[in-house]
C-alpha cells in the first residue's frame, strides 16, 4: 500500500482561505430565518433564484477559465466555497450539476462552440443541467445502458429511458449516456455523451417522489427525439471513458461527507443549553467531531490532486465510502444521545431535521455510485481484482 | 525528513526486525544488540536541536519515522525515545540520555506517595520512562519500578511503579508538558504504521491462498473485507499525520487526541478482518499477524483509550462557542506550514 504518499496534509492556502468570509456573509443574508428542516437538503434543495443570485457573485464555475465566464481559481478555492454552501445548507442543486460535472466535461470534451455556448450560461446560474446515467435496467452496470441515439441526416435519433435523473423536470438539458453504435453486448464500446434539451418534442419527465415527499429525481422517455449534430460531447463511442473521468469529480467533493452537518449542528446547538452534557454524549460529540476532521482532511487531499490534474479515483472511492459511511452513521448518534441522563428536549425542528437525515441517509452511499462499487474500485486499487 | 529519505531507515529497519526477532523479543529475549542497531542508524536524535549534536526535526517530520517502526513491528518505544531525548536535551539533561530506549507515560498517583505509569507499551524494555507528573517531568529509571506484566505483551510492556518521585534522576518544569498527548500522537502513528503492514500481509495472502480452486482475493466478498480494510488503515494514516502535525516537539492535545481515537477506531476493524481473512491460520503462535494485531489491541488500551479522547474532543466542542464545522475547520486542522 502506498501509504505515505495517497494522501499528505494539505493546508488551504490563504488567499483561497480569504473567499470563506463574503461567503459566508452572503449565505447569512440568504438563508436567514431558513429552518433547519428545510437546510438540512442542501445538495438536494431546489432555488433557481439562489443560483442566479450565486452566479451574480461569481460563485459558480469558481475554477473553470475566465475566458469562459468562469473565475479561474484554484481547488481550494472551490473546497471553501463547497464547504461554505453545505455547511451553511444552501439549496445548491439547481446550478450543482452543471457547476460540478457538465461545464468541466464540456471544457474538457466538448467543441469550441459548445463551450462558448454551455459554459458561460452555467457559471451565470441560468442554465441547469441533469445527468442521464442510471436506467430502469441499469444502474451499477453503466456500461449495460440500453437508449440508443441513431446518427440521422441532420444528427441524432434519440429512442430510451432514463430514471433517477435529480432534476430532470426543472433542468435545461440533460447529459446522456447512450448507445450510438454495436449492442449492449459490446459493453464498454460504442457508448456516447449526448447534450440533449429537455424542451425538445418527445421528451417526457415524471418526477418521481421520495420517501420523505420530495420530488428531485425523475423517470425521463425519450421517443424519436431529433438531436442536432453537434448534441455529442467529445467522440461518438468514447462516453465509457469521458463518463468515469466525469465521475471522478462526482465522487471526490466535500458534499461526501457534509451531507449530515446541518443536523449535527443543530443538535449541538441545542445541547449547548444544557449546563453539564453526561460523559457519553460528550463521547458522541468528540467522535463525530474527530471523524469529520479525518474526512476533511482527506478530501482536501483528494481536492489537491485533482487541482494538480491527477486522477485519484482510488482515493475519491475510498473517501466517498467512509464519507458516507460517517454521513448514514450520525443520525444514530444524536438518537443515542438524546436519552442521555440531563439532555435537554429536543425541538421539534430537530426532530423533523433528524427525521429527514434518517430517511434520506440510505441515498448518501447510493448516489454517484454505490458503496459496493466504491469499494469495488478500492480494491482494483489494491491489486486484488 | 521526507516520505523519501524514510527509505535510509525503513529498510535496515525490515533487515532488523525478522519475524523471529520479534518473536524472540516478544517471549523474553534480550534487545540490547536490537537497541544498539536501531540507536546506530542515527535517527534517535531526530529532534534533538543541531546545535546539541541531533537533526532538529519537528514531530511533522519524526512521523515517517515512527509510521515505519510501527509498520516493522519494532517492540521498543523508538517515536518516544526521539522526543524524550529531545525535551531532556532542551531542559539541559543531555547528558541523562543514557544509551538505552526511553518510554513516555502518564505519571497517576499511587498508594504512600507512589507513581504509578499504567499499561506502559514497551514499558518492560525502556531502560527508563519519561513521567509526566504535577507539572514537572520524570525521568525515571525503569529497574527501580515494581512492574506488573503488561496484559497483551507481558514480557514487554508493563504498568510501573516507583513507590517515591525522589528516585528521578532528572526532574524539570514541564511547561506545556502533556504525556497523553505525546503518547497519543507517537500510538497513532506506530499504529498506522503497524496497520499498513497488516494491509499488505493480508493483501498478499488472499492472492496466493486458494479455496474453491482459486486465490481467495477473486472472491468479491473477500475483495470488498479488503477495501474496508484499507479505507480503514489509509485514514488512521493521515489522522496519524495530522496528531504529528506539529512543527516543533510538542503534538497539539486536540489533534492528537483526534489521531488516537481514529486509530482505535480503525484498528478494531483491521485486526477483525485481517484474522477473518486468514482464517484459523492467522491466530496460531507461529504466524505473524498476531504480532501485529496484538500490538494494535495493546495500543488501543493504552492511554489515553478511544473513549478518553474521544470525550476530550467532546468538551472542548462544547465548551467553545462556534459550531461543529468551524471547530474542526478551526482546531482540527493541519497547521500550514510558513
Ligand atoms: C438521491 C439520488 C439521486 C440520483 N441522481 C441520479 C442522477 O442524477 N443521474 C443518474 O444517472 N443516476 C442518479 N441516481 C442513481 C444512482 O446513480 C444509482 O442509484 C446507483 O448507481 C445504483 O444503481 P441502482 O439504484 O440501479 O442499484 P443496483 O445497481 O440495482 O444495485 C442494487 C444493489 O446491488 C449492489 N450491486 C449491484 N451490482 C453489484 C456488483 N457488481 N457488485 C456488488 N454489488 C452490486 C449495489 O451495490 C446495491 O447495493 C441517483 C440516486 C439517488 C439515490
Amino acid at each position: 500500500m502506498n501509504t505515505l504518499q495517497s494522501f499528505s496534509l494539505v493546508a488551504i492556502p490563504p488567499e483561497d482561505e480569504a473567499l470563506r468570509a463574503p461567503v459566508r456573509a452572503f449565505l447569512q443574508s440568504a438563508l436567514h430565518g431558513v429552518p433547519p428542516a428545510v437546510r438540512a437538503r442542501s445538495w438536494m434543495g431546489f432555488d433557481a433564484d439562489f443560483s442566479r443570485a450565486l452566479g451574480r457573485q461569481g460563485w459558480i464555475g469558481l475554477t473553470l477559465p475566465t475566458a469562459y465566464g468562469g473565475a479561474g481559481r484554484s481547488s481550494f478555492a472551490r473546497f471553501v466555497l463547497l464547504e461554505e454552501l453545505l455547511a451553511a445548507g444552501a439549496p445548491v442543486s439547481a446550478h450543482w450539476i452543471a457547476d460540478r460535472q457538465t461545464a468541466p466535461l464540456i471544457l474538457r470534451y466538448g467543441t469550441e462552440a459548445q463551450r462558448a455556448f454551455f459554459v458561460p450560461r452555467i457559471a451565470r446560474g441560468e442554465l441547469f443541467t441533469s445527468i442521464g446515467m442510471s436506467e430502469p435496467d441499469t444502474g451499477s452496470d453503466l456500461a449495460s445502458v440500453r437508449s440508443r441515439a441513431v446518427p440521422t441526416a441532420t444528427g441524432w435519433r434519440l429512442n430510451g429511458r432514463k430514471i433517477w435523473t435529480t432534476n430532470a423536470h426543472r433542468a435545461h438539458y440533460m447529459c446522456t449516456l447512450v448507445r450510438t453504435s454495436g449492442m449492449p453486448e459490446d459493453r464498454h464500446k460504442g457508448l456516447s455523451q449526448l447534450l440533449v434539451d429537455m424542451a425538445l418534442p418527445g421528451v417526457t419527465v415524471r418526477p418521481i417522489r421520495d420517501l420523505s415527499g420530495d420530488g428531485h429525481f425523475c423517470e425521463v422517455l425519450f421517443e424519436d427525439v431529433e438531436l442536432p449534430a453537434d448534441a455529442l460531447v467529445g467522440e461518438e463511442g468514447a462516453g465509457w471513458q469521458q463518463v468515469t473521468a466525469e465521475l471522478a469529480f462526482e465522487r471526490s467533493g466535500p458534499e461526501r461527507i457534509y451531507s449530515s452537518l446541518v443536523l449535527a449542528e443543530a443538535w449541538l446547538a441545542e445541547l449547548r443549553q444544557s449546563a453539564a452534557p453526561a460523559a457519553s454524549v460528550q463521547v458522541i460529540a468528540g467522535r463525530i467531531a474527530a471523524r469529520m476532521a479525518v474526512l476533511r482532511a482527506m478530501s482536501l487531499a483528494v481536492a489537491e490532486q485533482l487541482g494538480r490534474g491527477l486522477d485519484p479515483a482510488f482515493e475519491a472511492s475510498l473517501v466517498k465510502d467512509l464519507g458516507t459511511e460517517f454521513e448514514q452513521a450520525i443520525p444514530g448518534w444524536i438518537e443515542e444521545a438524546f436519552d442521555a441522563p440531563g439532555h435537554p428536549v429536543p425541538s421539534v425542528g430537530l426532530l423533523q431535521t433528524l427525521a429527514y437525515v434518517t430517511q434520506l441517509a440510505p441515498s448518501f452511499s447510493l448516489r454517484g455510485g454505490t458503496r459496493q462499487i466504491m469499494r469495488g474500485i478500492i480494491a482494483r486499487g489494491l491489486g486484488v481484482r | 525528513m521526507n516520505d523519501t529519505l524514510l527509505d535510509d531507515f525503513e529498510r535496515p529497519l525490515r533487515e532488523l526486525c525478522t519475524d523471529d526477532s520479534l518473536r524472540a523479543i516478544e517471549a523474553g529475549a534480550s534487545t540490547d544488540a536490537l537497541w544498539h542497531a536501531i540507536d546506530a542508524l542515527g535517527y534517535t536524535d531526530a529532534l534533538v536541536p543541531e546545535e546539541q549534536g541531533g537533526a532538529g526535526l519537528s514531530l511533522r517530520e519524526l512521523f515517517a519515522l515512527v509510521f515505519a517502526t510501527g509498520k516493522a513491528g519494532l517492540g521498543l518505544p523508538f517515536g518516544e525515545t526521539a522526543v524524550a531525548r529531545a525535551l531532556l536535551a532542551a531542559a539541559g539533561h543531555g547528558e541523562r540520555h543514557g544509551a538505552g530506549p526511553i518510554a513516555i507515560a502518564p505519571g497517576i498517583p499511587g498508594d504512600a506517595g507512589a507513581i504509578v505509569c499504567r499499561d506502559v507499551p514497551g514499558g518492560a524494555l525502556a531502560q527508563q520512562v519519561l513521567v509526566s507528573w504535577q507539572g514537572e517531568w520524570l525521568l525515571l529509571p525503569r529497574e527501580r519500578a515494581a512492574a506488573t506484566p503488561g496484559a497483551w505483551r507481558p514480557q514487554a510492556s508493563a504498568t510501573l511503579q516507583w513507590h517515591t518521585p525522589d528516585l528521578a534522576v532528572a526532574r524539570f518544569d514541564a511547561g506545556a508538558a502533556d504525556a497523553v498527548a505525546l503518547c497519543n500522537a507517537l500510538h497513532a502513528a506506530g499504529m498506522a504504521g503497524a496497520m499498513a503492514r497488516v494491509l499488505e500481509l493480508v493483501t498478499d495472502y488472499a492472492r496466493d491462498r486458494k479455496q474453491f480452486g482459486r486465490p481467495i482475493a477473486q472472491f468479491q466478498a473477500v475483495q470488498q473485507e479488503l477495501s474496508v480494510l484499507a479505507e480503514q488503515a489509509h485514514s488512521a494514516t493521515l489522522a496519524a499525520r495530522l496528531g504529528c502535525s506539529a512543527v516543533g516537539m510538542r503534538p497539539d492535545p486536540l489533534l492528537a487526541a483526534t489521531a488516537k481515537l481514529r486509530a482505535c477506531e480503525a484498528a478494531r476493524s483491521v485486526c477483525a478482518i485481517a484474522h477473518a481473512v486468514f482464517g484459523a491460520i492467522g491466530i496460531t503462535e507461529e504466524h505473524v499477524l498476531g504480532l501485529y494485531t496484538r500490538r494494535l489491541h495493546e495500543w488501543r488500551a493504552a492511554p489515553g483509550t478511544e473513549t478518553q479522547c474521544a470525550r476530550l474532543l467532546g468538551q472542548a466542542l462544547l465548551a467553545q462557542p462556534d459550531g461543529l464545522f468551524d471547530f474542526v475547520r478551526l482546531r482540527l486542522s493541519a497547521p500550514a506550514l510558513a
